[in-house]
């Protein structure tokens, strides 16, 4: 009938029929007392707050990429969500290790792993200590740049590896010096050498030459085999087509549409299932997984009125009130707010003038409200911070309280330093290097970052009582990179990500990382930090910890703002499912009726 | 006639290149740094000299393989100051700062001089064992950072100061690097005593022959080439197609019926004008106008695709572009489209509706003051005749401009109803590919609007004549 | 004549009035709202804190060391005068963040300290907001505009009366400007670049430039007089403006504002309100300069005209007293639309971190903050109101003057 029905007409019934449909699916969801589980295979439904741009590992740094592909490339070790502490996933077990006596690596350490024997590739070959040393040489080889580079040189400890002759799942890295994260950094992705380089390019160089950076060198010019799997394995192709992105996990990338959702289905017959109960990051419940990407924040959230997502994380603090408001929402979902692993912080540039003296930094961190500033701008969402190296960690110095507001003690500060308002035009000023100098900050950010500036305007007032200018400088991104290159800012408002097993102070306080914006640090503080990385021996090394909080509590680079809480809704329909403090806070392959 | 129009087609040509021209010279002047994009802080390196090494030649390789290390133009007209080979330097900031030395300074050899002896200076400094003098390592390596990117002389100078008086403390340092810092100096205070700021002045031209970046994009560009997005190196036409497509079956909808509704509407305010129709239009619409279009969008999407104020309201999907297998038959693939869009559409006509009946007014008001209206009616022809048929015609003329404007309209899309609505389109892929430096995927739009622009002023100009014969143009 | 036609138009008195009205809040908004007094006795002396605050501001006066930190709602006064609204539209009201609607249950001290229209994510009152933000808008709005109308009036004019055939220059004359254009453009910016980019105020540098380049252009034009008299050199020849000024308009409006904009921050380190209106101008004109030209192209041909040329009036006097007339009604139109676009457009410039700093507020910056709570819906229905009324007010004006020149139009 509807053929000989014109065109038109028939896109009206259309209309008309979706109409009646949809409101049959309200109707029947309002009736409902409690949330039935639905029939049939376990699906979710989350939402990615921004497009992923590559979802091969590594080749891409982004934190939207590695919510994806983390389903589909396991990695030998992992964190386990609700313990925090590394697990087994690839491999058999943690591994062992053990220093290295002789040989070409002596002096450094050696990590034996095994691969469970369960693991297979798609096409059934087993996953080998040859595809691991394949990766290994993947990234190593100089004809990569980008961001493969980046993993290389975060890698660039690892020396070699042997595979045991008797066991071809069997192996162990040799590495150079033992710091404290390498047993996590050991335990990276692996790559299917069948798929990714089937002509065996990478088979006949040796991976010890090409981890030595001068061999490596030399072997780029005259190796070609570098340069053509270089070009191939470069191409776009590798990083976002569903037929070339291959490995061992439990699903497989089905549907990219670009800007609207990926689609992830379970494998058939993947030799992980019936493995959850030795190795829980194995557990892989839902046959199928759907990211939908929604940026706007607005819309996401009345996606979730509509049950368009079973999972919704990054909820700002106005909404999340409104949801719990919602009968409609509060039917069907779960309510969590977890702390999780960043904390957000005003970095201080101590290499400017009128910084350069710690008293002055410890006014300011004085002069900063911090739990004013948590109840107004993060609607009490968030808890104040007293170190850089909060209370998740064993080795947390406890003896070191939260700095209070005190604007006394602050403008007594800044009088020992020797700044006092000679002028009378409300801001403190010193003759600083010959000139008079008036102590206006500036503080450099984005438009974008609505939070940060907030944060700024609050602490602006109470500065202003203590003759502290604060001067709010917008900038686009790229000249605010510039501006910090050059070293013309004061103040900027940052995140931190915190590793969950372990505290590596070398990123943010180490003088030769460029992360390092504050400019904190000297020569002992380098010394305490390379020393603390490498010590296998844990008391000594929580000693360490504790002279490096007491140090970075009197240098005061940083002003902690708070340990940053999430906002999360998990449907019911999961049973136990709960948010977690690993980031993203959510992990729908655990997730079950 | 004819021949004029055939004048103006030839012209598309060099207005096309000026237009990519203006374009490449921008992209140079905005800020950020296009050999990083895709790929993040190249210029990182950890502990050690080799770090430093492979650090600087993995810049330089990525330089090569975007093609970036070559000069940009096949020629440039500068002041005689600068050197022909100042492409040269990729580090943008570094090229930067040498830029400002020679703006200040006019003399390229010395600076150049100066350049080097900071570059030996650099390298012996990483290359000291790391055990010796460490905090004073530090801070000279520190300060070493900020004194490359110094140009005005105070900073250099403070900075100089400073490196002095670590290096006079320490008597190792003394001995490892006193004859380079020495040179350094030297070379600064030659730049000072030798300047020749009169060289400014002298214009020169440099010949870079067609081994450039722009005759590089040009060329492939004319061949079809539209190359890749450096972002996650897909080629830029597939990129695009997706999300031209996603645009142009919106905002055609959107313009036809923001005219459709405005045009009738500013007649019959004209023809009645200060009526009750006149005002109350004419404040409706205003009202519209004033109602910022991202508000609009949400307060739909809030109030109308769910049911959480009543479930009559929830009358259409929250966003996206809807989801359907490829075996659904066509009339349900469209209906699904269909309902997706209409809220976005919506969106995108309700702001434009003012503006285009209040310029169909003004022309008709302008219009139903001649003469020959009034003979018209006195004729005695039905006044919906004398409307339709004389007033229209020539009343036309503010709105051929607007088909002018509203060409190239048409694949620029909005940004905030994709945004919000969640479709990708080119409104959202232009801003995201300005803002990441994405230069290969901006070149490419901008090339396509540009030849809608100079369509759309040409079929314009057509129409000009067409409304009104007596307009010429020589 | 003309005024009084238009004064008997009576939406466009009224829309002029009300106009006038947002012209003194403009001027005003200190002293309507803010936390200060306007006049205080304190222990028998006579205080004028907001007059004192301009007064800093130009530099006449220091601050009083007394009133330097202090919380003006706590001190004890004689007599005391405040503003209309109590608060300044930059105050933080901690206790009553974030977004607290006007009918919502506010938090505050004392009934003149209510919030009357809301209040935003910091607590800050709207009702001041709206207040201050009505000096950035008509700033913006008319300095934008005027901007716009500038270029777009005198290039449309110039390009729809002469075409491409009806102005004759001779060879000499030609070449002398081509020669100064590109020595302006090579002394005035290229070779300047430096000064331009460090300079304390852009502005200064920028107009040396440009009177550098006038400077060029008068020499060559003189010149090109002196050289006229040898008749080798006096053959004329069509300098086609319409070609010109059409493709000059076509490169401007395919590139993306966008990029213009990431360009220019690029050269000015610190770009502040006034590079912002001047920037939205330069990016508007283009449309003035169509419909200007649309017009022209109509009237050129229009027998008043050729009789005016038949009788000798000078050109320039044939253009501005007869031609352009008739061709305001459309550019009014775009201009009292422009005014409203180039508001909303400061709005947008804050993302790329142009414009005015955080801490002031705008009408387009309230309806930023819109965007995040959306409900606090006070954010975004009153800017939004407010510059309903500015478009409604402009074109009435605009409607007014059209109607009130053109005898024709009154029927």
């Amino acid at each position: 009938m509807l053929q000989r029905l014109s065109p038109v007409v028939s896109v009206l019934l259309l209309f008309l029929l979706t109409f009646q449909l949809q409101s049959c699916r309200t109707d029947s969801q309002s009736s409902a007392e409690e949330v039935v589980a639905p029939e049939g295979p376990v699906t979710v439904s989350a939402r990615l707050r921004g497009e992923p741009d590559r979802l091969s590992p590594y080749f891409t740094l982004r934190g939207f990429s590695r919510q994806v592909y983390r389903l589909f490339f396991p990695t030998l070790l992992d964190f386990y969500p609700s313990t925090m502490k590394l697990e087994p996933m690839l491999a058999k077990a943690l591994p062992t290790i053990e220093p290295i006596e002789e040989g070409p690596h002596a002096g450094g350490f050696a990590f034996s792993m095994e691969i469970k024997e369960q693991a297979v590739w798609d096409d059934g070959s087993p996953v080998l200590a040859s595809d691991y040393i394949f990766t290994l040489k993947m990234i190593n080889n100089p004809k990569i740049g980008g961001v493969t580079a980046v993993y290389r040189d975060a890698m660039s400890f690892i020396r070699d590896v042997e595979v045991d002759p008797d066991n071809p799942k069997k192996f162990t890295i040799l590495t150079s010096s033992y710091y404290i994260q390498a047993d996590q950094a050991v335990g990276v992705w692996v790559y299917p050498e069948y798929a990714y380089d089937p002509d065996g390019l990478l088979r006949d160089i040796p991976l010890v030459d090409l981890t030595d950076p001068d061999k490596a060198a030399a072997l780029a010019e005259s190796n070609e085999n570098l340069a053509t799997f270089a070009e191939r394995i470069q191409d776009p192709k590798y990083t976002t087509d569903k037929d070339y992105l291959i490995s061992c996990g439990a699903y497989r990338l089905d549907e990219w549409e670009k800007g609207q959702r990926l689609v992830l289905k379970k494998k058939d017959n993947w030799w992980g299932n019936g493995l959850e109960k030795d190795a829980p990051l194995l557990s892989a419940y839902p046959e199928q997984i759907t990211y939908k990407i929604m940026a706007d924040q607005n819309t996401a959230v009345t996606m979730v009125r509509d049950e368009g997502f079973d999972i919704l994380s990054s909820i700002p603090a106005g909404n999340f009130a409104e949801l719990q408001e919602s009968e409609l929402v509060s039917k069907n979902f779960n309510f969590f707010t977890p702390f999780t692993s960043t904390y957000n912080y005003l970095g201080l540039n101590t290499n400017s003038p009128k910084l350069e003296d710690k008293r002055v930094r410890r006014a300011l961190a004085h002069v900063f409200d911090a739990d004013k500033v948590i109840e107004v701008v993060n609607q009490g969402y968030g808890k104040k911070m007293s170190n850089p190296i909060p209370d998740m960690y064993d080795f947390h110095d406890s003896s070191l309280a939260p700095i209070e507001f005190d604007a006394e003690k602050a403008r007594t500060l800044l009088a020992e330093a020797g700044w006092e308002d000679s002028n009378g035009d409300g801001t403190v000023d010193k003759v600083v290097d010959g000139t008079p100098t008036e102590m206006i900050l500036k503080y450099i950010t984005t438009p974008g970052n609505t939070v940060g500036n907030n944060i700024a305007l609050i602490y602006k007032e109470d500065a202003q009582k203590v003759g502290v200018t604060i001067e709010l400088v917008t900038m686009e991104i790229n000249k605010l990179m510039e501006a910090r290159a050059r070293g013309e800012f004061e103040m900027f408002s940052a995140r931190s990500g915190l590793d969950p097993s372990s505290y590596d102070p070398y990123q943010l306080w180490h003088t030769a990382s460029s992360s390092n914006r504050s400019g904190f640090g000297d020569a002992e503080s380098d010394a305490l930090i390379e020393e603390l990385r490498t010590t296998l021996d844990k008391e000594r090394r929580y000693a360490l910890y504790k002279e490096f909080q007491q140090l970075l509590r009197e240098e005061q680079p940083i002003i902690l703002i708070n340990l940053a809480q999430e906002r999360i809704l998990i449907h019911k329909k999961y049973k136990g499912a709960t948010a977690t403090v690993l980031t993203p806070g959510f992990h729908p392959h655990f997730y079950h009726y | 006639m004819l021949w004029y129009f055939g004048r103006r087609l030839l012209l598309f040509v060099p207005t096309l290149l000026i237009i990519s021209l203006v374009a490449f010279g921008l992209s140079r002047l905005a800020p950020g740094d296009p050999i990083q994009c895709g790929t993040q802080d190249l210029l990182e390196h950890g502990l050690g000299a080799n770090s430093y090494e492979s650090a600087r030649t993995r810049y330089r390789e990525e330089a090569r393989r975007k093609g970036l290390d070559k000069p940009p133009f096949y020629l440039a007209i500068r002041p005689a100051a600068y050197p022909d080979t100042l492409y040269r330097i990729l580090e943008r900031y570094q090229r930067q700062t040498l830029r400002k030395l020679i703006d200040q300074y006019g003399n390229w050899p010395q600076i150049q001089a100066y350049a080097q002896r900071l570059e030996d200076w650099e390298r012996q400094l990483y290359q000291l064992p790391r055990e010796r003098s460490r905090d004073a390592q530090i801070r000279l390596e520190r300060d070493l950072r900020l004194l490359k990117l110094s140009y005005r002389q105070e900073r250099v100078e403070s900075y100089f100061v400073k490196m002095q008086a670590l290096i006079e403390a320490d008597s190792l340092l003394r001995e490892d690097l006193g004859p380079a810092w020495q040179a350094l100096r030297e070379a600064y205070t030659q730049i000072l005593d030798e300047a020749t700021p009169e060289r400014l002045l002298q214009p020169a031209l440099h010949w870079y022959g067609t081994d450039n970046q722009y005759h590089f994009w040009l060329f492939n560009f004319l061949r079809g080439d539209f190359g890749y997005s450096c972002r996650n190196g897909q080629a830029v036409a597939d990129r695009l197609g997706g999300a031209l497509w996603w645009t142009l079956i919106m905002s055609l909808p959107a313009i036809l019926l923001s005219y459709l509704i405005a045009v009738p509407i500013g007649i019959r305010a004209a023809t009645r004008r200060d009526s009750w129709f006149d005002r109350i239009s004419t404040l409706i619409l205003f009202l519209l106008y004033s109602l910022p279009s991202f508000w609009v969008a949400t307060l739909l999407i809030v109030f109308v695709t769910t049911a959480e104020y009543g479930a009559w309201l929830d009358l259409f999907p929250t966003s996206g572009v809807g989801e359907l297998p490829d075996e659904a038959p066509f009339w349900a693939r469209l209906g699904e489209r269909a309902h997706h869009l209409i809220l976005p559409v919506f969106c995108m006509t309700y702001a434009s509706l003012s503006f285009i009946s209040r310029q169909m007014r003004t022309g008709v008001l302008y219009v139903l003051g001649q003469d020959f209206i009034r003979t018209a009616h006195a004729k005695g022809l039905p006044p919906r005749r004398v409307v339709w048929r004389h007033v229209f015609r020539n009343a036309l003329f503010p709105l051929i401009t607007l088909v002018a404007l509203i060409l190239p309209g048409v694949i620029s899309g909005s940004v905030i109803v994709e945004l919000i609505f969640n479709i990708p389109g080119m409104g959202r892929e232009t801003i995201s590919a300005i803002q990441a430096r994405d230069w290969p995927v901006v070149y490419t739009i901008l090339m396509l609007s540009a030849i809608l622009t100079l369509l759309g002023n040409l079929l314009a100009d057509l129409l000009y004549t067409l409304a009104d014969p007596r307009v010429s143009y020589d | 004549m003309v005024w009084r036609r238009f004064r008997s138009n009576r939406p466009a008195l009224w829309s002029l009035r009300l106009l006038v009205v947002l012209l003194g809040i403009a001027f005003f908004a200190d002293f309507l709202a803010n936390e200060k007094p306007l006049y205080c006795k304190i222990e028998g002396k006579r205080y004028f804190p907001v007059l004192a605050d301009y007064g800093q501001a130009l530099g006449w006066t220091n601050p009083d060391p007394q009133f330097l930190n202090v919380d003006w709602k706590d001190l004890e006064y004689e007599r005391v005068w405040w503003a209309p609204v109590a608060y300044s539209a930059s105050t933080i009201d901690v206790y009553n963040a974030p977004f607290k609607g006007p009918f919502d249950r506010q938090v505050v001290a004392e009934d003149r300290f209510w919030h009357w229209l809301g209040t935003d994510d910091l607590g800050r009152d709207v009702a001041a907001g709206m207040l201050a933000g009505t000096r950035m808008a008509m700033l913006v709005g008319v300095v934008a505009m005027s901007v716009a109308c500038f270029f777009g009036i005198i290039l449309g004019l110039l390009a729809g009366y002469y075409g491409d055939s009806r102005l004759r220059w001779t060879r000499v004359r030609l070449l002398a400007n081509g020669v100064a254009l590109v020595a302006a453009w090579f002394y005035g910016f290229a070779a300047r670049s430096y000064a331009l980019a460090e300079s304390e105020w852009p502005p200064g540098e920028l107009g040396k430039s440009i009177l550098l380049g006038l400077v060029l252009l008068v020499v060559a034009n003189v010149g090109a007089s002196q050289l006229e008299r040898f008749p080798l050199l006096a053959r004329k020849r069509a300098l086609p403006v319409d070609l010109l000024v059409m493709r000059a308009i076509e490169v401007l409006e395919s590139v993306p504002g966008l990029l213009f904009l990431l360009a220019i921050l690029a050269v000015i380190e610190k770009p502040g309100i006034l590079d912002v209106m001047v920037i939205i101008g330069f990016l508007s004109w283009t449309s003035v300069a169509r419909f200007v030209r649309a017009e022209l192209l109509r009237i050129r041909t229009l027998p008043y005209i050729e009789a005016a040329q038949v009788m000798g009036f000078s050109e320039w006097r044939i253009i501005w007293r007869h031609a352009l007339p008739n061709a305001l009604g459309p550019i009014l139109v775009v201009v009292a639309f422009g005014v409203a676009g180039a508001i909303l457009a400061e709005a947008s410039l804050s993302f790329l971190g142009l414009g005015l700093s955080i801490d002031q507020v705008s009408w387009g910056s309230m309806i930023n903050k819109a965007r995040e709570d959306f409900s606090a819906w006070w954010l975004a229905l009153l800017p939004g109101l407010a510059i309903f009324a500015t478009v409604t007010i402009f074109n009435l004006i605009g409607d007014g003057l059209a109607q009130a020149m053109d005898a024709k139009l009154n029927q």
